[in-house]
């Protein structure tokens, strides 16, 4: 295509044509989470290793003796993605193989929930691995049941109409902002750019580096398949999903502002959020709003806050020469 | 070279010379020292090690795991309730063959809250593939974790080494440690062929069809009959290398024993005195210890026990509705005898909890069984009867 | 690799170790819809009546390729500098790029692009031995002449006046567009291989019957060069002139004097031009039209150059008498009028005010209401057809095909250029003996809607004031340049709308990795094997440029 075209069509991808997955996958048509890894592979390259917990990955990367990943696969029990890819790190730097990246790539059910424990662990330890997190919103591997993902107001399986889930989505970013992670992110496949940055960015830091993905699911979202990227660009232009970043678990900085187009826009497009009243609506449109100030609140002191004494960040030594035991003496 | 070493100190020392490269561990009673020791070895470079402070001992073997599949050699250790929180991870490394080697220090399991000696945890584990070795002294603690190490990577099945909580885990024993070059040429590198490789993208652990997975299931099994081999083949090159071996079973004045004892583990070395003091009052005793149990030694077993009178089998821990493990399984491997050559078995269900098995209740059961006043199939040794006699 | 159907257990590895590649799972098999590659006519090209390929002459243009751009918009139009003055400009109305910063100057690049001389000369054809003959030098006429010529064929064109052009030449003033421009325009005409004869008058000077017999194909594009009869009392009088008649003259070079007021009768382009040119010779023009401005079918930008220019209008008032004192005109009585209902123009009809006669003191009339054909050299049988409204221009009529205005009656430049070039594709299959085609292949339209606009940023204008008609009609001169630089940053802010551009929007997007880039250049294809029919990419495709269809 013709660069010059490139600045007037600014949303033309710039996206590498390196391809690390084959066709014939088993995901859903319109599967916005392959598509997430379809992108990451192509930032991170062929010398990674994936640390797969039980999801729909899982299942759509299609069943033995077949792969559709081109990159070594490690699956794993469901609630152990942290801790495994943090092993793998272990594993690969004990025989001198550092310049392999190991990531994490697990569902909201596996980072939200049950891998939930082995998430905040890694982090605290500060494992030097990447954890993304594609968040369908539900357990969608096994058949749409609610997870702490899941935004409130919800059709799923286990919220049935009567009884939508009532609790708002867990905030995973803020928890692991908490812990002082040194860099956590929200990304969304309509912003493939973003994401790719993304990817970059956290691989040259060392330490654990989480980004938030969101992911649509034509099926469990009850949207038409060919909108998938449709509905993640109206989830990040109403607002509802932010884009954003946080280094060292203070600094704050947005990336995108949003055109905060009426949340209505992005709603109407999900057969899960039909059973809404109208006062469920505003409500919802009114948290948005009140998240994006607590948001640009956040920015504001993260601006103002120097890095703390405390959080320089110790790096174990690895000993030159290593000391012998005494009762290895003769 | 000798030294005194308690039996967890035992256990970081073989872990430490066999070069170990990743450990993923989180302390538990009675295991705890061996983490300690162990995190001391690798912060001051004695040990070349990366040591994951794990959250949760499911953690530990699923980081355990994920190293593994790397082709790095891996370790943990545990016990009791840190055992039975890794029960998934458990059949995992042994589906995904993985010769990853773990010390379980045996202890009782809540509620009520026991910290104290008992073989519960490692006996409901028995199903999961891993191999289970039973451990009597300290020196044979190093010397089962080393020889396990070069099992299970020629086998590629995980392995599992007991040692009695606080009996064994905390009392000191003089033994021998061997030069580290002695190690070094014994462990075969590691080679797991299967294992994450940047060259050879594979994905590993992918969903099985029906059509597919009892292959994988019966290798496995197929894996723990060449198991039994392997285990004395090593043993022997053990032997030749520092004069010790142990074998699958331990036979105690077993050649014209009529009346004999099987048990594992601290018990079985106090079934010694107890056989030596019947052999003086003329009662033809033996003592069998069971030492590897998984996998099954059936045939040694059963030449073993074959036309024996009276066999008592030692259990400290029961299979609630179904007497203790050994007890039942060795049974059943003696049924592949005629008829003929069945001893009479005996069950005893004893020190679960921590309760002490004296070299006086040793004796007591023994005698009890020549003397035919051991009517029950098993018996629950030194607790309160029942009120009412069923 | 692992063994696909192991016999043995040995074959099997010892855990589940898969890296066989997914591509024999088919998992395009159970989808119902596809998606394709479907190019849709852009508006700006469903509105253009000349048939220009707008979006793939910006492409080129965009891309810096001047020469490319020029050579592809002179492969179908022989006349952009001439339309790039005098069209309507359509398909700057319908630019979809109007809500995302304002449309294309389109207008204005083929202005620019027809100035620009072509390097090379235009690739014509090997002869094909077949010969057209052509009745009428103007826009359509010359138009399916160029294009006959560049197919390899041998085409005459006859014409009555001195010069060819037609009303380019006669009836559109040279302020509007200025004759050297006509003159360059023409002289690649001829280049092109095509044979003038001017002052040839087919029925006087050489007759139909035998052009029918020297020509394998006649194509007949007369024009409308009879002014519509003025049906007004004192019509007949000296200084009552008709208004083409009058623009010919000034065009011949005549220094005609009309001195005073003088009335123009007509709403059209004619009208306009007629007054517009009154005023340089030093008369006072008043324009008087039945309707009002709304109605006026003159092109808006001129109508808006008149009044700025000085001249004057009367609306809602017809003639009804010419007031004579001797063989002087003194004034034109008009009657007022009202607007009715919608007439069959679809414009509302106007209705006379009876008593309210009025009238307007001028010295000259010039009536400018309207042309008709002239078409008394035709055999009575084909004329009588024509009278009946047969469809000649697209079918063989025995070998006699109608252009432009006789064709279509649609009054333009650009229609006219537009209908030369279906006539000139017709002709071009007749003459190779092949059916003709009863309709051009014609792209699925576009609508803006299909645009997606999500993957759209607003690129403003690069000279807003281009849209101001004063500015819009300064440019006319041939001494405004117009610079590259402009040309090709306004060809960029085109959107492409329905022209794959190659973007790879839809190979980004897709989940499936069905959509392959050819390994040699950038051809886009659909592994239909493994698609599931998803329609991502035809949703996020910029440009509408892809389309779901059902499978089989």
């Amino acid at each position: 295509m013709h660069p010059e075209q490139a600045d007037f069509d600014p949303r033309n991808l710039h996206l590498s044509e390196q391809e690390l997955m084959y066709t014939g996958h088993l995901a859903c048509p319109g599967c916005g989470a392959t598509l997430g890894l379809r992108l990451a592979l192509k930032v991170l390259g062929p010398k990674t290793v994936l640390v797969l917990p039980a999801c729909c990955m899982a299942v759509t990367n299609g069943p033995y003796p077949y792969s559709a990943l081109q990159v070594p696969v490690l699956q794993v029990a469901f609630e152990t993605a942290a801790i495994s890819a943090a092993g793998v790190r272990a594993g690969l730097d004990a025989q001198g193989q550092k310049d392999v990246n190991v990531v994490a790539w697990a569902g909201d059910g596996g980072t939200f929930d049950i891998g939930f424990g082995a998430l905040s662990a890694a982090v605290e330890r500060n494992d030097n691995i990447l954890y993304v997190c594609y968040d369908n919103e539900a357990y969608m591997n096994t058949g749409i049941q609610r997870s702490s993902a899941t935004p409130y107001g919800a059709w799923t399986m286990t919220t049935p109409a009567g009884g939508l889930k009532a609790e708002p989505k867990k905030n995973i970013v803020e928890i692991l902002a908490a812990h002082g992670i040194p860099y956590a992110a929200t990304a969304s496949i309509a912003f493939p750019e973003d994401f790719s940055r993304k990817i970059r960015k956290a691989m040259s830091i060392p330490g654990t580096k989480f980004i938030h993905l969101w992911v649509s699911c034509p099926t469990g979202h009850k949207s038409e398949e060919r909108y998938s990227i449709k509905i993640a660009r109206l989830g990040v232009e109403t607002g509802v999903f932010p884009l954003y970043e946080v280094e060292q678990g203070f600094q704050y900085r947005i990336n995108h502002e949003p055109a905060f187009l009426e949340i209505k826009k992005y709603l109407e497009l999900q057969g899960r959020f039909r059973h809404l009243s109208e006062e469920q609506v505003n409500a919802i449109q009114r948290n948005v709003e009140w998240e994006w100030k607590r948001l640009r609140a956040k920015v504001a002191s993260g601006n103002e806050l120097a890095m703390p004494a405390s959080k320089t960040v110790m790096v174990p030594e690895e000993s030159a020469s290593p000391r012998t035991h005494p009762f290895d003496k003769v | 070279m000798r030294t005194v070493l308690k039996g967890n100190g035992a256990v970081a020392q073989a872990v430490r010379m066999a070069r170990t490269q990743v450990i993923c561990a989180y302390p538990i009673t009675p295991q705890t020292s061996i983490v300690e020791e162990l995190a001391a070895m690798v912060s001051s470079g004695q040990l070349n090690s990366r040591f994951i402070k794990v959250e949760s001992e499911h953690s530990s073997m699923a980081g355990c795991i994920g190293a593994a599949s790397t082709g790095a050699r891996t370790f943990t250790a545990t016990s009791s309730q840190g055992l039975a929180l890794m029960h998934e991870m458990l059949h995992w490394a042994a589906g995904a063959r993985l010769p990853i080697v773990m010390v379980n220090v045996n202890r009782g399991l809540g509620p009520g809250w026991s910290l104290w000696a008992d073989q519960s945890d490692s006996v409901a584990q028995r199903d999961t593939g891993w191999m289970q070795i039973y451990c009597q002294s300290c020196q044979e603690v190093f010397d089962t974790v080393i020889q396990a190490f070069e099992v299970s990577q020629r086998v590629l099945l995980p392995s599992m080494v007991m040692l009695d909580g606080f009996f064994l885990s905390h009392t000191y024993e003089d033994m021998d440690l061997p030069e580290p070059g002695l190690i070094d040429g014994f462990l075969h590198p590691l080679c797991v062929p299967h294992k994450i490789d940047i060259e050879k993208p594979a994905t590993l652990g992918s969903m099985v069809a029906p059509d597919r997975y009892m292959e994988f299931r019966k290798k496995i099994d197929l894996a723990h009959q060449q198991a039994l081999g392997v285990w004395t083949e090593v043993d022997n090159q053990w032997s030749a290398l520092t004069g010790r071996s142990y074998g699958l079973l331990d036979e105690y004045r077993m050649q014209d024993a009529e009346l004999v004892l099987v048990a594992t583990a601290t018990p079985a070395s106090t079934a010694r005195v107890v056989v030596d003091d019947l052999r003086e009052r003329a009662i033809p005793a033996g003592l069998l210890r069971l030492r590897v149990f998984r996998p099954f030694p059936a045939a040694a077993l059963c030449n073993a026990l074959g036309n024996r009178k009276k066999v008592v089998v030692l259990d400290r821990s029961c299979s609630y509705g179904h007497h203790g493990a050994f007890h039942q399984e060795i049974k059943s491997a003696l049924y592949e005898l005629p008829a003929s050559a069945h001893p009479e078995v005996r069950g005893i269900i004893a020190g679960l909890g921590g309760r002490d098995i004296t070299a006086e209740d040793l004796e007591e059961m023994l005698l009890r069984a020549w003397q035919n006043k051991l009517s029950e199939t098993v018996t629950w040794w030194n607790t309160l009867p029942e009120a009412v006699v069923r | 690799m692992v063994e696909l159907e192991p016999k043995v257990l040995e074959e099997v590895p010892g855990t589940s170790y898969s890296d066989h590649p997914t591509l024999p799972m088919r998992t395009g098999t159970w989808k119902y819809l596809q998606p394709r590659y479907e190019d849709k006519l852009p508006p700006c090209s469903n509105a253009c009546p000349a048939g220009n390929d707008i979006s793939k002459i910006l492409a080129l243009l965009s891309s810096g390729d001047l020469e490319g751009a020029v050579q592809w918009l002179r492969a179908g139009n022989p006349f952009p500098a001439t339309l790039g003055r005098v069209c309507a400009h359509f398909c700057e109305r319908s630019c979809n790029r109007d809500s995302l910063g304002g449309a294309l100057a389109i207008h204005g690049l083929e202005r620019f692009l027809g100035d620009h001389s072509p390097q090379e000369s235009s690739v014509v054809q090997s002869a094909t031995g077949r010969t057209v003959g052509v009745v009428g030098a103007g826009p359509a006429g010359i138009t399916s002449a160029y294009l006959l010529a560049r197919a390899g064929h041998e085409v005459h064109v006859f014409d009555d006046k001195p010069q060819a052009g037609g009303f380019l030449r006669t009836g559109i003033p040279g302020f509007r567009l200025p004759k050297d421009i006509l003159d360059k325009e023409l002289a690649l005409v001829e280049t092109a291989g095509v044979h003038f004869h001017q002052n040839t008058r087919v029925g006087r000077d050489i007759d139909f019957e035998e052009l029918q017999n020297r020509f394998d194909a006649v194509i007949v594009a007369a024009g409308f060069h009879a002014s519509r009869p003025l049906n007004v009392p004192g019509s007949g009088q000296t200084h009552v002139y008709h208004g083409i008649d009058l623009l010919e003259r000034l065009a011949a070079g005549e220094k005609l004097r009309i001195p005073g007021t003088v009335a123009v009768l007509g709403g059209g382009n004619t009208a306009i031009d007629v007054a517009r040119s009154l005023l340089r010779i030093g008369s006072t023009p008043v324009i008087v039209y039945r309707r009002t401005e709304v109605e006026m079918p003159a092109i808006s930008a001129e109508i808006e150059e008149a009044k700025a220019e000085g001249v004057a209008f009367h609306f809602l008032a017809a003639p009804s008498r010419i007031v004579q004192d001797g063989d002087r005109i003194v004034a034109l009585e008009c009657q007022k009028m009202r607007l009715g209902e919608p007439d069959a123009s679809g414009r509302r009809a106007p209705v006379p005010l009876f008593g309210s006669e009025f009238c307007l003191p001028v010295s000259a009339v010039v009536a400018a209401i309207g042309e008709i054909a002239d078409l008394g050299f035709l055999p009575d049988n084909l004329r009588n057809d024509w009278l009946r409204g047969q469809k000649m221009f697209k079918e063989d009529f025995r070998g006699v095909f109608l252009a432009g205005d006789v064709a279509t009656s649609r009054g333009t430049v650009a229609a006219a250029v537009g209908s030369g070039r279906q006539v000139a594709a017709a002709v071009d299959r007749y003459l190779r003996g092949e059916q003709p085609l009863i309709e051009n292949p014609v792209l699925t339209s576009l609508w803006p809607r299909a645009l997606n606009y999500d993957q759209m940023a607003e690129a403003e204008s690069l000279n807003p004031a281009y849209f101001v008609p004063k500015v819009r009609c300064q440019v006319h001169g041939s001494s405004q340049k117009t610079s590259v630089k402009w040309a090709v940053g306004e060809a960029r802010r085109c959107l492409g709308c329905g022209t794959c551009n190659n973007c790879l929007n839809c190979y980004h997007w897709c989940p499936d990795v069905a959509i392959q880039i050819a390994s040699a250049g950038s051809a886009l294809g659909i592994d239909l094997e493994h698609c599931k029919g998803c329609g991502i990419c035809v949703e996020e495709c910029p440009r509408g440029a892809m389309s779901m269809v059902e499978v089989g």
